[in-house]
Parts: structure tokens; C-alpha cells; sequence
């Protein structure tokens, strides 16, 4: 690109950070991360994988504090592990890793927790049901939060495709579940428009996150 | 693999989990009973919404809480709304209501506050509604107030900051968000990445024992310090601390241990914002420094104390900082002076605490036995306290040195007096022994080691009898082996290898004891490391004994101290220490690939040590040491170029030093060491113009140490050397007759400084030797021998 060129200069400030776009690409993600200041790398790392980490160490018992604590060791166990995906980009790998890694972190630390004496104050939530280590119940969480993950980033990047009305009433309609001519009034709609405005944004909804996860590798 | 987004084609699942996890909505969720308007605000914890309550046609605020701050699993947090939901307090915005939204989110109804957030006011002097000082102070009593309330009804805040105080219309201050802070600290930072500003913003107002993250600690002294960054707000119009810049780099930012100057930063501000002058009152800055103290153990325990010495103050009456812990007064005046020149700090200091002294003397002499008790602790508690910030504490601080000897003689002076009129104390015998034995450091780091010694030894008296009077006590023990290994020090430098050697054993004995009845103390495997080091050095040094146990013992004492806490900064410099020792010994045995090996891992970890404390000579000094290890490694390998770079490092290092302490004559003696050794390496590699320098500055460098330090073996024995070495230059230069001229005079130099003992007879054969090599017998006539 001809750096004196007004156009580019002019469209580069619309453009925010590549590795906190939840629009980058896999590919751009670990590039960023290997080559990124340690905060930006860290910024990224959180935005992108930071709340699926999160609550699935929530899950397993951890209170809030230690399941950011599980963030980092994430974060620090895949900059170690950082060169082998950016060479080898087989699907699942990087999946694959990312949860067993959160999966390792968790339990190390639900484990450290179980041993030391806890004040009073804070009694940990039962854990009862969900005490395995491993096993289906910790495939299915994980791959419950996994799905949220996906679901989560995929409608961050879709709201800009789309007018505020439309995203108003998929969301009376769709996900608060009103009735459609309730919500086709609210907005000043037609019946189609409501029924429209779900269908579309749900079909991109569904185009996103399979192409999140093609990525993914 | 196609089935892996399968799970896409249910519309129903799908639709679940965009509700699930798609926060940021665009309308207002649905809540039975409540009819929800405009968004108010939106933060960390959820959204507000302006509401009716349809019930009571009430207005009110909504806060609809994202499901991952509320988190469905933290029963703690539930806890802590649930009883914040019970306050009721005229400063505290009510939860009326709480619930969930249609579609399951938990939601709050509050009290709807309409004013200015306390962020967007202040400080006193610009105007508004809390220009006056006596309006902010009673805005911030009500706010004290509110707080209290609240900690008698068990409820922690725990984010109380300026922005959630809010000020209607009418001047009322009301707290908001009770309940609701998710706890603050560092890992919650750096976890809460894409919050980060918001974090950050909480972050300048939260306690140190929040940001370290040492949760367990996080009581109502934490509120007391977010309220006495509140009061430092309002006289200032900033955080007591400034949160900026990289996480990492604000983090340790705000959690230094020193308390910020609020009437420096008052006047900053003044000049900044051209607000009229105000003069602070001396209570008012004691009560906020209460309040704002890095140890929670310092500050106010709970907001009603703090609100009691408001009510004090504005009463005219002395507040409880001022009254009720002197040491604390004395505590902050080291503080606030330790900036200010060393001449006047001493002064200041001398004088408040012989003052001190002497009123105690007075009450200490008329109280009943049980009262007197209490005085003594008292007593006791507080000179703890002078001997730790202004004696020890200012041992890193360059120009402070004057001032601690005088406040040492100052204290002695009254101590021993105190001794004389209550021989029975024990306390107060350990600590007369305890001042002595800093008398005794202050002494030998002037080089004054024969008043040194003579201190240690009037110590070492004490110490033994206290030692046997009660040999449970651990402190006491431990105190008899630290000065036992001093007196073995000062032997050692005066040439006294054996005696030396005896002392350390017996500390050695002393130390291994003690901490075999406490093996988890870190601090008793430190001393247990320094025993055994000595013993391994001075073994090696003199081959009076076998250094080969004591080497070792040094790395696994090192490990093992690093592995009850991985953290802890000393236990590194254990681990350096032993390394570099290694090292010593390694080349000792002309295992040269082994030295430079140790001496790398040792150099890591000097390195290490500078970056976690940059201001502490003592590691510099470490780096240096390191530094130069490498440098005799390489040396000995055959290496000179690259050693000579590591010198040019070490150089520096060196001249950090004595920049930092120039009275220091241990970092005049590394300076001098380091171009010596550069100069014998220049030499080596034939750069005879720059050795010339080195070796002028060299002889510079020993004067100033032998004037200085007549008794230390280190220190008189310079000038000898540094003309030794101009020998070694001239030799090199094929210059003998100058070189023997210069050989003769350092033998010379060496008798006349009255020196003895194995290491001056090891300097004589060497500087006969090089008289020999300059072509010249080893008679001091100087008669050529030949050749």
C-alpha cells in the first residue's frame, strides 16, 4: 500500500488493534500474540479467550479471583506453546490445547485450594456433581462454555452488519421471547420485517461461528 | 470435521446461548413489576437503567447485573448483596428490590441518587459546593458516617472511591454500590483485561493488601483506606496514588510502601489549578496519613474510629494519631524527612527522640509496678521502631549516615541510662545490646574496626547472659550467633583467621539448632547459609580447614529456602550467593568450564535481584561481585577480551555505587578492586596506554582507602598493592628499573603499614617475586641479581 496515499491514510485509524478485533483471524491472533509488547499480547489474549477460561474455571468451584488467576496460567502455558501452532495449523490442535490447558490449570488450582484452610468467609460453593476431574461432565462443560465462546464473539462481530432496529427486535423476539406482533408494534414493524430481522441475523449468526471455528484450527 | 458446528443447526440451543452470553443488549430487559426507561450508566458489574416500580410508582434505579459478575456459583457474593440489601443509613442508597429479569439476569432496585458523582468535584478552593474546607470535611464526615454503619452491620464495601459517592442537589453525600464489588486486586486486574480502564479506575483507590492480592487481609481497614483516598481526593483533587501507564508498572506503582505527602501533593495541585492557598492542619494530614498507611495494621481498625478523631479535630481536640502512639508520630516524621536533607532529618530526629526518652524516664520512674509494665512495652514498642525505619531503614539511603549515628549515640545515651536504673529488664538489656551492636555496624563501615570490635564485644556480654537467662527465646538465641559472626568478621579482617573460625563455629552451632527447631523459617535457613558461607570462604581463603562440608551445604539451604516461598527476594540472593561462591571454589580447584558456568547462573540471578529492588546498593554490590566473578571465570579459561568486557560492565556497576554512598569505604574498596583488576587484564592483553590510566586511578583510589580505614587490613594494604601493580606495568612496558623501583616501594609500604599475619606475608612474596622478575635480587638493596 503507498503509504502517502490519502485514501489509506485516511481508512487506517478505523481500524482497531488487529489482535483485539474479534474480526482477526486465527492466523493474526498468534502473530500478535508471539510478536505483540507484553501488554498488548496479554490484552489480546484476554479479550479473545479471557470470559470462556473464566467461567469454565467457574464452573469447576473456583471463585472469581482464582479463575482469573487460571486465565493467566492459560495465557502463560500457550506463549510457551506459541511456535508449534503458528507452524502447524491442523484442525483441533489448537482447540485441543486451549482446553486442556484451562482443564489442567483449573484442577491444579481447585486442588491447591482444597488444601489450604479456608477463612470463614469463604466456605467454598459445593462442588458435589461436578467433582470429577475429568470425565463427561467436564467434556460437557467445557464444551458448553466453548459454544458460548463462539456464540459470544459472533455476535460482537455482527452488530455492525446490522441496523439498530433489526438487532432491537431479534432480541425482544428472538431472545426474550415476546410475541411478534408485541414486538412489531414496539418498533413501528411489520409482522415480516420482525420475522425477517431473526432469520437473517440468525443465518449470520450461524455463517460466523462456523467460520470462527473452521479458523480456529 | 463438519459435526463440530453441528450444534449451530438447533435453533433453540443456539437462540439459549446467545441469551446465555450476549450481554450488551440494545433494550431494556423485561422485568415484572418495573417499568424500565433510559439507560443511566453502564459499568464493570451490569447496566443501569432509570425505572418505575410499578407497585409504588416509585422511580428508582435498576441495575441489571451481568451473569458473570453475579456469577451463579460465588455464594459469597450473594452473601455480601444479600446483607447490603439491609442497610438503611440517610448516606446509603437503598436496595429496595431485588430479583430477576424475564430472561433470568439478577437485578437490583435502588434508591435513585440524582447529583454529581464526588470524581467530577473537589478539590477544596475550586468552586462549587465543596469549595470551603469545613464543607468537604462535613460532606466527608457523613460519608465516614455511612461507612460505619455499614462495617457495624458486617458489610465490607470494598470499592468505595469517589466516583461512587454521589452528591445531590441538596449537598447529602450517598454511597452507592454496596455489596457489589467484585474483591480488587492485581490477579483481578490483569484477569479483567477487557475492563481494564475500569479496573484501573478502582485500582488507584484500593488498599495495598487488595492490590497484592492478599485477600485473607482485606478487612474494614481496607474501606478505611478507600475512605482516606476520599479525603485525599477531596483536598487535592487526585487519587492518593496515581494508576497509569502499563499494568504491571501501575501495579507496583501503588503498592510502593510509602504513604503519598498529601500536603506536597496539595500544593502541586495548587499550583497546577491556580486554587488559593490552603493551609492544611497538622491533624488533619496525621489523620488522613492514618488512614492512607500501607500496613493495615497502622491505619484506623475501623470508619467509626476514623469518624471518632474527625469529630475530634473539628473539635479542636488532640486527635488519637498525635496521642495514642508515639512511636507512630516518630514513625511518620522519619518518613516525611527522610527526603529532606540528612543535616536536618537529624536534628529533627535526635531531638524528638531524646525528648521522648526523657518524658518517658519520667513517667517509667513514678508508675506502679503494672503500669509500669505498660510504660515499658510502650518504650520498648516504639524504640523497635527507631532502631528499624530510621536506623536500619535508611541503611540504602545515600547521605543518611550522619543522621543514624547521631540518632544511635543519641538513643545509647538514654539506654544505657535506663539500664543502670533497672538492671532487671531483660528487654531493655536486649535492646542496649541491640543499639550497641548498630553503634559497632555504623563504626566498622567508617572504618573504625577497633571501636568496632570493642562494641561487639560489650554486646556479645549481654548477649550470653540473656542467651542463658531463657533459652526458649528465639530472637535471643539468634541475636548471641549474629554477633558472634560479627566479632568473627572483624577478626577475620584484622588477620585473626582462627579465632575468626571459632566464632563462626559456635554461631554455626547456635544457628543449626535453632533452626532445626524451626525448619520452616526462612529467616533462621538465612543465617544458617551465611554460617556455613563464611566458614566455606574463609576456609578456602586461608587453609586453615577444610571448606569442602561447608560448600556443600550452601545450594541446598539456598533451595530449600526458595522452596517454602519462591518469592521471597532474600532467598534468591541465597541462591546467588551460593553460586558465586561455587564459583570461587571452582576456580580454587582450576575447574575453569565449572567456574564460568556458576559464575553466568550467578551473574542471572544478580540481575534478577537489581531489577526487583533497584534501589538497594546491597544487590548492586551483588551484581558487581557477580559481575567480576565472571569476569576472573573467564580469565582463568583463557578468555581475556571477553572477560575484559564483563570488567567494563562490572566498571560501572561499580561507579553506581559510589555515586549512590560515597561515604561507604566497602564500595570505594569495590571500585578500587574492579580497575585493579581491569588494569592486571590490560596488561595482559598488551593494552599498555589504557592500563596506564587504569593503574593511576588506581593509586588514587587506595590513598583515600588507606587514609581512611587505618585498621582494616582491606583498606591499608591498597597503597602497597596499587604500587605493586605499577610494577607489573612497567615490567610489562620493559621498563625494569622503574619496575623495581616500584616493587622495592611497595615493600616498603607494606612494612611500614605495621601489617601481619599470613595474608601480609603472602603480599610480601609476592612483590619480592616481582622484583626478581624485574631482574633484580629479592635483597632490598636492590643489587641486580643478573641477567
Amino acid at each position: 500500500m503507498d503509504p502517502d496515499d490519502p485514501a489509506a491514510a485516511a481508512r487506517r485509524p478505523d481500524r482497531p488493534p488487529a489482535p483485539l478485533d474479534p474480526n482477526s483471524t486465527q492466523e493474526e491472533f498468534l502473530l500478535a500474540l508471539a510478536d505483540g509488547a507484553d501488554r498488548d499480547a496479554w490484552e489480546a489474549f484476554s479479550a479473545r479467550y479471557g470470559t470462556l477460561i473464566r467461567n469454565f474455571a467457574g464452573w469447576c468451584g473456583l471463585p472469581p479471583t482464582d479463575c482469573d488467576d487460571v486465565v493467566q496460567e492459560v495465557y502463560l502455558s500457550l506463549l510457551k506453546a506459541l511456535p508449534g501452532f503458528r507452524y502447524d495449523r491442523r484442525k483441533g490442535r489448537f482447540r485441543g490445547y486451549l482446553k486442556t490447558a484451562t482443564r489442567r490449570a483449573a484442577v491444579a488450582l481447585r486442588r491447591r485450594r482444597a488444601a489450604e484452610p479456608l477463612p470463614l468467609e469463604r466456605v467454598p460453593p459445593p462442588v458435589a456433581g461436578r467433582a470429577g476431574d475429568s470425565g463427561p461432565d467436564l467434556d460437557e462443560a467445557w464444551e458448553r462454555e466453548w459454544r458460548d465462546y463462539h456464540v459470544r464473539r459472533a455476535m460482537a462481530r455482527l452488530q455492525p452488519e446490522f441496523n439498530s432496529t433489526d438487532l432491537a427486535a431479534f432480541e425482544r423476539y428472538a431472545i426474550q421471547g415476546r410475541p411478534p406482533a408485541e414486538v412489531a408494534a414496539e418498533f413501528d414493524l411489520h409482522l415480516d420485517q420482525v420475522y425477517q430481522a431473526k432469520s437473517r441475523i440468525l443465518r449470520r449468526l450461524r455463517e460466523l461461528v462456523r467460520e470462527q471455528i473452521e479458523d480456529e484450527g | 470435521m463438519g459435526s463440530r458446528s453441528n450444534w449451530t443447526d438447533d435453533e433453540a440451543d443456539l437462540l439459549g446461548r446467545v441469551r446465555e452470553s450476549w450481554h450488551p443488549r440494545l433494550v431494556p430487559p423485561l422485568i415484572r413489576g418495573y417499568e424500565l426507561g433510559a439507560e443511566i450508566g453502564r459499568g464493570g458489574q451490569g447496566v443501569v437503567y432509570r425505572a418505575i416500580q410499578l407497585s409504588t410508582g416509585r422511580e428508582v434505579a435498576v441495575k441489571v447485573l451481568d451473569p458473570e459478575v453475579s456469577n451463579r456459583r460465588d455464594r459469597r457474593f450473594a452473601l455480601g448483596l444479600e446483607l447490603a440489601a439491609t442497610l438503611r443509613h440517610p448516606n446509603i442508597a437503598t436496595v429496595h428490590d431485588r430479583g430477576q429479569t424475564e430472561d433470568g439476569r439478577p437485578f437490583l432496585a435502588m434508591e435513585l441518587v440524582e447529583g454529581t458523582p464526588l470524581a467530577a468535584l473537589g478539590p477544596v478552593g475550586r468552586p462549587g459546593p465543596l469549595a470551603r474546607l469545613e464543607s468537604a470535611l462535613a460532606v466527608f464526615r457523613q460519608i465516614v458516617a455511612a461507612v460505619a454503619h455499614a462495617h457495624q452491620r458486617g458489610v465490607i464495601h470494598r470499592d468505595l472511591k469517589p466516583g461512587n459517592v454521589i452528591l445531590d442537589p441538596s449537598g447529602r453525600p450517598l454511597v452507592i454500590d454496596f455489596g457489589l464489588a467484585r474483591p480488587v486486586d492485581g490477579a483481578a486486574l490483569l484477569g479483567g483485561a477487557t475492563r481494564t480502564g475500569e479496573m484501573l479506575g478502582s485500582l488507584a483507590w484500593a488498599a495495598p493488601e487488595q492490590l497484592e492480592g492478599r485477600r485473607d487481609e482485606v478487612d474494614t481497614r481496607a474501606d478505611v483506606y478507600a475512605l482516606g483516598g476520599i479525603l485525599f481526593h477531596l483536598l487535592t483533587g487526585e487519587p492518593p496514588r496515581r494508576a497509569a501507564g502499563s499494568v504491571t508498572a501501575t501495579l507496583r506503582r501503588l503498592t510502593a510502601a510509602t504513604a503519598p505527602d498529601l500536603r506536597a501533593r496539595r500544593q502541586a495541585a495548587e499550583e497546577a489549578h491556580g486554587l488559593p492557598r490552603l493551609r492544611l492542619p497538622a491533624d488533619l494530614v496525621a489523620i488522613c496519613d492514618r488512614a492512607l498507611a500501607p500496613d493495615p495494621a497502622d491505619r484506623y481498625p475501623t470508619a467509626e474510629q476514623l469518624g471518632e478523631d474527625l469529630d475530634r479535630f473539628g473539635a479542636g481536640a488532640p486527635v488519637t494519631v498525635l496521642r495514642h502512639r508515639r512511636g507512630y508520630v516518630l514513625w511518620k516524621a522519619i518518613r516525611r524527612h527522610k527526603l529532606r536533607t540528612a543535616a536536618v532529618a537529624a536534628a529533627v530526629l535526635v531531638l524528638a527522640g531524646s525528648s521522648l526518652f526523657f518524658s518517658w524516664q519520667r513517667d517509667l520512674a513514678r508508675a506502679q509496678a503494672e503500669e509500669r509494665a505498660a510504660l515499658l512495652a510502650g518504650l520498648l514498642d516504639t524504640y523497635q521502631v527507631v532502631l528499624r525505619t530510621a536506623v536500619d531503614g535508611t541503611v540504602r539511603l545515600a547521605g543518611a549516615g550522619p543522621m543514624r549515628r547521631e540518632l544511635v549515640d543519641a538513643a545509647y545515651a538514654s539506654f544505657a541510662d535506663f539500664h543502670r536504673r533497672f538492671p532487671e529488664e531483660r528487654e531493655v538489656r536486649f535492646l542496649l545490646a541491640q543499639i550497641l551492636d548498630r553503634r559497632a555496624s555504623i563504626a566498622r563501615r567508617r572504618g573504625e574496626t577497633d571501636l568496632s570490635r570493642r562494641l561487639q564485644l560489650e554486646a556479645l556480654g549481654h548477649h550470653r547472659d540473656l542467651a542463658a537467662a531463657d533459652p526458649e527465646r528465639t530472637e535471643w538465641q539468634e541475636a548471641l550467633a549474629l554477633n558472634l559472626v560479627k566479632i568473627g568478621d572483624l577478626d577475620k579482617e584484622a588477620g585473626r583467621i582462627e579465632p575468626a573460625l571459632e566464632r563462626y563455629r559456635e554461631a554455626l552451632r547456635i544457628d543449626q539448632a535453632l533452626s532445626d527447631r524451626h525448619p520452616r523459617d526462612p529467616h533462621l535457613l538465612d543465617n544458617l547459609f551465611w554460617d556455613h558461607h563464611r566458614l566455606a570462604m574463609v576456609a578456602l581463603e586461608s587453609g586453615l580447614a577444610d571448606p569442602a562440608p561447608h560448600f556443600a551445604r550452601l545450594r541446598p539451604l539456598a533451595d530449600r529456602a526458595l522452596a517454602l516461598d519462591p518469592n521471597r527476594t532474600s532467598s534468591l540472593a541465597l541462591r546467588y550467593q551460593a553460586n558465586h561462591a561455587l564459583q570461587a571454589w571452582a576456580e580454587a580447584r582450576g575447574d575453569d568450564e565449572e567456574a564460568i558456568r556458576l559464575a553466568r547462573i550467578a551473574a542471572a540471578d544478580a540481575r534478577e535481584l537489581v531489577a526487583r529492588e533497584p534501589g538497594r546498593t546491597n544487590y548492586l554490590q551483588k551484581l558487581l561481585l557477580a559481575q567480576r566473578g565472571l569476569a576472573s571465570a573467564l580469565t582463568g579459561n583463557g578468555r581475556p577480551a571477553a572477560a575484559l568486557v564483563q570488567l567494563d560492565q562490572a566498571l560501572a556497576t561499580a561507579e553506581h555505587l559510589v555515586e549512590a554512598e560515597p561515604e561507604v569505604l566497602d564500595f570505594v574498596h569495590d571500585l578500587e578492586l574492579t580497575r585493579l583488576v581491569r588494569a592486571r587484564l590490560m596488561i595482559e592483553l598488551g593494552r599498555l596506554d589504557l592500563a596506564e590510566q587504569e593503574v593511576a586511578a588506581v593509586a588514587e583510589l587506595a590513598d583515600r582507602l588507606a587514609a581512611a580505614g587505618k585498621d582494616n587490613f582491606d583498606y591499608a594494604s591498597t597503597p602497597a598493592v596499587a604500587r605493586s601493580l605499577r610494577a607489573e606495568l612497567r615490567l610489562a612496558q620493559g621498563r625494569r628499573e622503574e619496575a623495581a623501583a616500584d616493587a622495592r616501594a611497595a615493600l616498603r609500604i607494606l612494612r611500614e603499614s605495621c601489617l601481619e599475619g599470613p595474608r601480609s606475608d603472602r603480599l610480601e612474596r609476592n612483590f619480592t617475586a616481582l622484583l626478581a622478575a624485574a631482574g633484580y635480587g629479592a635483597s632490598s638493596d636492590g643489587t641486580p641479581s643478573g641477567g
